[in-house]
């Protein structure tokens, strides 16, 4: 078991060294989400602003920027597109073969090949989160809350892995899987509470959204450490968060078998 | 008799492939397929320390035996074992025995030292530190590595590049190698290096070796039994001798004479090719020593060369057979 989980850190490892490479591409990766931020951060303010109201959605303008922060802070650790792109372009031009004539998981190749961004941006995307909830003022959740609150994130990341690794599967079928990556990031971005908090929405679409698994993605977590649930409602949400999620990982394990009985191989 | 190490049984491997031309909205929800056969009832056995060329013309199904061998596809039918192993269902124990190369494809990471790739390789094959460092230091010496082990891939010689693939594939000391088509590419010189490692291995450690290739070359300097597949089908599995032999009926008989000469009649029908003063007759194996003395008795000569069909020739009349069958 140890030695099993020492190969998969040397592929971490020398992915890492893989992408020090290119300082410039890592230093962007980490900046992006944080303008991305600024951005949607800016339009709730001046909406705020423009209403003239202290409260929308349940939410002050403080909580809510420390909502937009939160989640983006677990966002930063999602596989992104270029996991997608990895296993499209293996297994379209066969290079899929290469992995499968070595003594290690695929999905478990990828997932460790794709954790070194999740990493550096995580390390710094804490600290920086840290600084502003601190500047904010903001109430952190209390001891109970907070290891349900971390209960959330792990879960979202898992589910996030599920969602990227399976979208990248149905390459197996499919020949461009990039436009089902674009619909779901659409789908998502409305569904997840990613750019609107779920609590906006009319209250019985509100109540159905948040057991839907787009939610785990972002309004769970977020709404647990701005103290949206009371400690009942978050610990049921947690729990349908793992339950998505393991159930999208069955889902993923058994395509990806399918898959490579399908797998042909192209190429020399 | 000791037990074959790679056993085929009546093995059959078919694709799935959409019909052409389908159009409209109902072809994005429903595609019609078709059944393409790429191997059709294949049978053989390797024993251990074997060295095969398996070759064939382009899309006769070596790739697919390939991969079905080292249990990157499924077969549709048929049995495959390799060290008691089935491949596709055994894979991630099996691929500690077996050491893969495809010419076309690298396993190497592109961006950082070659020696990044090999210690991930050793985490990844658990190879014991010391182990890993004997090996290392054998194929250094062997494939000449020294000057390339902290250099970056991507600035590697194709010929360096496949040097430190093939020691990337062995570091583990597979018990067989498939090799697909491992010289691609490379200048005489890579090739006669790479050529001598493989007897090397073959030799003192008793590797067992399936090679694909086109360059002749390879095969006649590497293999004594050739098996060869054309549409699917094994149409030869034998020792590369007795294909010479089979195939081999006829030798060139060049003659360089001092002015044109006219051909007799009776030699009419053996020649060839005329080109100013040099004569080529192409003449039944049997006849070759009785007929050297009358063709030089044609004109005055002062060259005169027998030349026998290379393995190159060989194949393409085969090729050639087969296609036009």
């Amino acid at each position: 078991m140890k030695v099993m989980a020492g190969k998969y850190l040397v592929i971490f490892i020398t992915q890492m060294k893989n992408l020090l490479e290119y300082k410039i591409n890592i230093l962007l990766k980490l900046i992006r989400p944080f303008v991305m931020t600024a951005a949607v951060g800016s339009l709730w303010l001046v909406l705020f602003k423009l209403t003239g109201r202290d409260n929308i959605g349940g939410f002050t303008r403080q909580s809510f920027i420390i909502y937009l922060l939160t989640i983006r802070f677990i966002a930063v650790f999602s596989p992104g597109g270029a996991s997608i792109a990895e296993m499209n372009e293996e297994i379209r031009t066969g290079n899929l073969a290469m992995r499968l004539v070595r003594p290690a998981h695929y999905l478990p190749w990828l997932l460790f090949r794709n954790l070194p961004v999740p990493f550096i941006s995580g390390i710094t995307g804490l600290i920086l989160v840290s600084i502003l909830t601190v500047l904010l003022g903001a109430d952190l959740p209390k001891a109970g809350m907070m290891l349900l609150f971390v209960c959330s994130v792990i879960a979202t990341i898992t589910l996030q892995y599920a969602i990227y690794q399976g979208i990248g599967i149905l390459s197996f079928w499919i020949y461009e899987v990039f436009p089902i990556e674009r619909f779901y990031k659409s789908v998502s971005g409305l569904l997840s509470g990613e750019l609107i908090p779920l609590t906006i929405f009319p209250a019985t679409a509100s109540e159905v959204l948040q057991f839907l698994p787009f939610a785990s993605l972002a309004f769970i977590p977020g709404g647990i450490f701005t103290g949206v649930f009371t400690f009942e409602q978050a610990l049921v949400r947690v729990i349908v968060q793992w339950t998505w999620a393991a159930i999208l990982w069955g889902l993923v394990i058994t395509t990806y078998q399918r898959g490579l009985e399908k797998f042909e191989a192209q190429g020399g | 008799m000791a037990e074959p190490i790679i056993e085929m049984k009546h093995v059959c491997k078919s694709f799935s492939v959409p019909v052409k031309g389908q159009q409209g909205w109902k072809s994005i929800f429903y595609r019609k397929n078709q059944t393409v056969d790429v191997l059709n009832n294949i049978n053989f056995s390797i024993d251990e320390g074997e060295f095969i060329g398996y070759i064939g013309p382009n899309g006769a199904g070596k790739s697919t035996t390939i991969k079905l061998l080292t249990g990157i596809l499924y077969p549709s039918r048929g049995d495959i074992r390799v060290m008691d192993y089935n491949p596709h269902r055994d894979r991630y124990h099996y691929t500690y025995h077996i050491g893969v190369v495809f010419g076309q494809r690298s396993l190497l990471e592109f961006d950082i030292p070659v020696m990044d790739s090999f210690k991930l390789y050793q985490a990844i094959y658990e190879l014991d530190g010391r182990l890993f460092q004997e090996r290392l230091d054998e194929f250094t010496h062997l494939l000449k590595l020294d000057d390339l082990l902290h250099v970056p891939v991507r600035k590697l010689s194709l010929g360096q590049r496949m040097r430190c693939e093939i020691a990337a594939s062995l570091l583990h000391r597979p018990k067989v190698i498939f090799l697909d088509e491992p010289t691609i590419g490379l200048d005489a010189l890579s090739k006669h290096e790479i050529r001598q490692f493989l007897t090397r291995i073959n030799q003192e450690e008793k590797v067992t070796i399936i090679l694909t290739t086109h360059d002749m070359g390879d095969i006649e300097q590497l293999c004594e039994r050739i098996v060869f597949i054309n549409v699917g089908n094994i149409v030869y599995d034998g020792p590369l001798d007795t294909l010479k032999n089979n195939y081999i009926t006829h030798k060139d008989i060049v003659i360089v004479y001092e002015e044109p000469i006219d051909v007799p009649d009776a030699f009419v029908s053996l020649l060839k090719e005329k080109n100013i003063t040099t004569y080529t007759f192409n003449v039944p194996n049997a006849e070759v020593v009785s007929i050297v003395p009358a063709l030089l008795q044609l004109g005055a000569a002062y060259d005169v060369s027998i030349h026998e069909p290379t393995l190159e020739d060989v194949v393409k009349i085969i090729y050639s057979n087969h296609i036009h069958a």
